[in-house]
């Protein structure tokens, strides 16, 4: 691996220059992050849309509600419900995608199978982090809840819940956000022994000093999702727009529910990752001078090479 | 129905029994990219070559950078409609009109200002303005041709006339508000100027497309970076570095940047990043080993950009290059034209100090 060979140029960089970027850089792997994307979130698309299928039944929800609820509300209810689950579950489905552009940054070329392995080594740390203390995987205990109990009289209260959770992890992912990069590209032990070497840093550790001195961290990460939010309409309206034109449908209906909703999340998902990308290499390059890092070690190994070619030599 | 299940399951099987020969590298990329050519490296930066075979670097402008501009341009506009609106309103204007009434000549007063400042607003701008209007002022943008010229009056023109269409598709109240609103197709989307400009090497939409032209970023360019060595011992380690050790270029930039940074690093980065070079070059060269490593990298840069020129130029500096935001030449650091700056532990003044590369290359 070249270490000052990268494929992106490594430089500080404004928020506007890194939203900027990464859409060149979607452009640049586009069928990579596309095949690592899909891989990611087939499970996920499919685990909830069998387990919210439940709650889309808006007419006999509404019957069934005792406190006459509209169709309207129910929808509402589980568009809700939809976003909040692939904003838990995002992290954990793009951890495919996380991994390929790390090894992308550097010209490598992973294949399935590479990058499937390095998820299976890490998979009780991801599981530890991502699964449970940041909720992509008790999202979907949360939506099994609903699928077991559709028409139970306390969809308020787990709407608001749900809402809690996803306002708590937004919290911590908006101070903290590179949890999968620490995880995936640092590969930092969950937990390090006394008896370890004394510069293996333990994922706590190194979440805290990564992300100390990055103290507009979550102003950055509620401009992005309010983009986000923007570009969700707008896709949405857009997909409505074709709809139009094509079928002649110009409402919002099952299939904008069922599929293309999700799907626009989902997109966005994966472009969020990109971005979370970008601005992780950002803030090391801020905080630990990583640029510097990666020359120096870079000319120590041409040292060393070269030095071993003179030995070559001269025996 | 079966048909269509038969046919998934066989796809999905066919995916399982060739899931290992697929390689990553065999799937082309949508944009060749010379991986190994730092040049091709992904970044926003447009190189344009003129005739004359000179060649420029601009920052290309994308979306996020664009939007500022576009909000702006936009609440101008609309200050600019409501401030004719009610000058039209108070003044006497509708008198000058008696066979048309009050209401009828506001309202054609209005619609045209309205038609003039959407549809002209940019195009008298960019034209004046050198490719700006007053949201690409403040966003510290321009519109330029992609040959890197001046935009014209006539390329002005298509771009800000195909706005609309690249603000398509509108979609109406209908589906956003209720189903009882009026279909009226006025609410813009801007998914053609967003998927384009996704799509597109140099950011354009489909006006910039018909234009021929581009937006990019106006920012005075490079500063030369101040470097601080603070340590008056830099200079006699620098001294004890043998003469007839030659830096490589790579090394020579990998020193300059550390150099260039350190200054904003804590203490323990420094003596860790230093250490990744220093530890063996000190031990190639010779030099004690307790010596620090970030004085080391300094001694060598001191030896590299401040001593060395000196020697080599006596008095005379040497003109390496003109960065864009200067008027005057750089020139290599001389005792005369160093900039000692007073600090707060140094017995002898801190060294201060601007890069270049010996050749002239842009660091």
């Amino acid at each position: 691996m070249q270490l000052d060979t990268t494929s992106v140029v490594i430089a500080q960089r404004s928020i506007d220059e890194i939203l900027d970027l990464s859409l060149v850089v979607a452009r640049t792997y586009l069928p990579k992050i596309v095949l690592f994307a899909i891989l990611g979130i087939a499970p996920f698309f499919a685990i909830n849309l069998v387990l919210l299928y439940p709650i889309t039944d808006y007419d006999r929800l509404s019957m069934a509600s005792t406190y006459h609820a509209t169709n309207g509300g129910y929808q509402a209810r589980y568009l809700w419900t939809q976003v909040c689950l692939v904003y838990l579950q995002a992290p954990l489905a793009m951890c495919g995608v996380t991994y390929f552009l790390g090894q992308a940054v550097f010209i490598e070329q992973p294949t399935i199978r590479q990058v499937f392995g390095v998820l299976v080594s890490r998979a009780t740390a991801l599981t530890w982090v991502l699964g449970l203390l940041r909720g992509g995987l008790l999202a979907i205990a949360f939506a099994c809840i609903i699928f077991v109990s559709p028409y139970s009289n306390t969809d308020v209260e787990q709407t608001v819940y749900l809402t809690l959770c996803v306002i708590l992890v937004f919290m911590v992912r908006g101070f903290r956000p590179f949890a999968p990069e620490i995880l995936l590209l640092e590969r930092c032990p969950l937990f390090t022994s006394k008896k370890a070497n004394a510069n293996e840093l333990s994922y706590g550790r190194r979440t805290s000093w990564l992300h100390a001195g990055s103290g507009d961290l979550f102003s950055v990460q509620i401009v992005i999702t309010i983009i986000s939010v923007a570009f969700v309409l707008l896709a949405c309206l857009g997909i409505l727009y074709v709809c139009g034109v094509v079928f002649g449908i110009r409402n919002w209906g099952f299939w904008m529910d069922l599929i293309f909703f999700p799907l626009v999340l989902w997109l966005m998902a994966t472009w969020s990752a990109i971005i979370r990308f970008l601005l992780y290499l950002n803030t090391r390059i801020r905080t630990e001078g990583w640029e510097v890092e990666l020359k120096l070690k870079a000319e120590q190994q041409r040292m060393l090479a070269n030095a071993r070619l003179m030995e070559g030599t001269s025996s | 129905m079966t048909s269509f299940v038969k046919s998934v399951l066989a796809a999905c099987a066919w995916l399982v029994a060739h899931a290992r020969p697929i390689q990553l590298g065999s799937i082309r990329n949508s944009v060749p990219i010379d991986f190994m050519s730092l040049r091709n490296a992904i970044d926003l930066t447009a190189t344009i070559t003129t005739p004359e075979n000179i060649q420029f670097e601009y920052r290309i402008a994308g979306p996020f950078r664009r939007i500022p501009a576009f909000l702006v341009d936009l609440i101008v506009r609309i200050a600019t409609f409501l401030g004719v609106f009610f000058l039209v309103a108070c003044s006497g204007i509708v008198q000058l009109f008696p066979f048309l009434s009050q209401f009828a000549t506001i309202g054609v007063v209005v619609l045209l200002t309205y038609f003039m400042i959407d549809w002209f607003y940019g195009v008298f701008f960019e034209t004046y303005w050198n490719g700006r209007t007053i949201g690409k002022w403040i966003s510290k943008i321009q519109v330029i041709s992609v040959d890197g010229r001046p935009i014209s009056s006539y390329q002005a023109t298509i771009r800000n006339f195909l706005r609309l269409a690249d603000l398509a598709p509108m979609m109406s109240l209908e589906a956003l508000l209720a189903n009882d609103a009026p279909p009226l197709f006025v609410v813009p989307t801007g998914l053609v100027a967003t998927v384009c400009m996704s799509i597109t090497s140099r950011f354009q939409r489909l006006g910039d497309l018909a234009a021929g032209t581009m937006v990019v970023v106006d920012e005075r360019a490079w500063v030369p970076p101040k470097v601080k060595l603070e340590d008056p011992r830099v200079s006699s380690l620098a001294d004890l570095i043998p003469a007839n050790f030659m830096m490589s270029r790579p090394m020579v930039r990998a020193v300059a940047l550390y150099a260039e940074r350190r200054m904003r690093m804590p203490v323990a980065r420094r003596m860790e990043l230093s250490a990744i070079l220093a530890a063996p070059l000190m031990a190639q060269l010779g030099i004690r080993s307790d010596t620090s490593p970030d004085l080391f990298l300094c001694a060598l840069y001191y030896r590299e950009f401040v001593a060395r020129p000196i020697s080599i130029v006596e008095s005379d500096a040497i003109d390496v290059g003109i960065p864009i935001s200067q008027k005057t030449p750089v020139k290599y650091a001389t005792e005369s034209n160093l900039d000692p700056q007073p600090t707060t532990s140094s017995a002898s003044p801190a060294i201060e100090t601007s890069p270049q590369l010996p050749s002239g290359e842009t660091p």
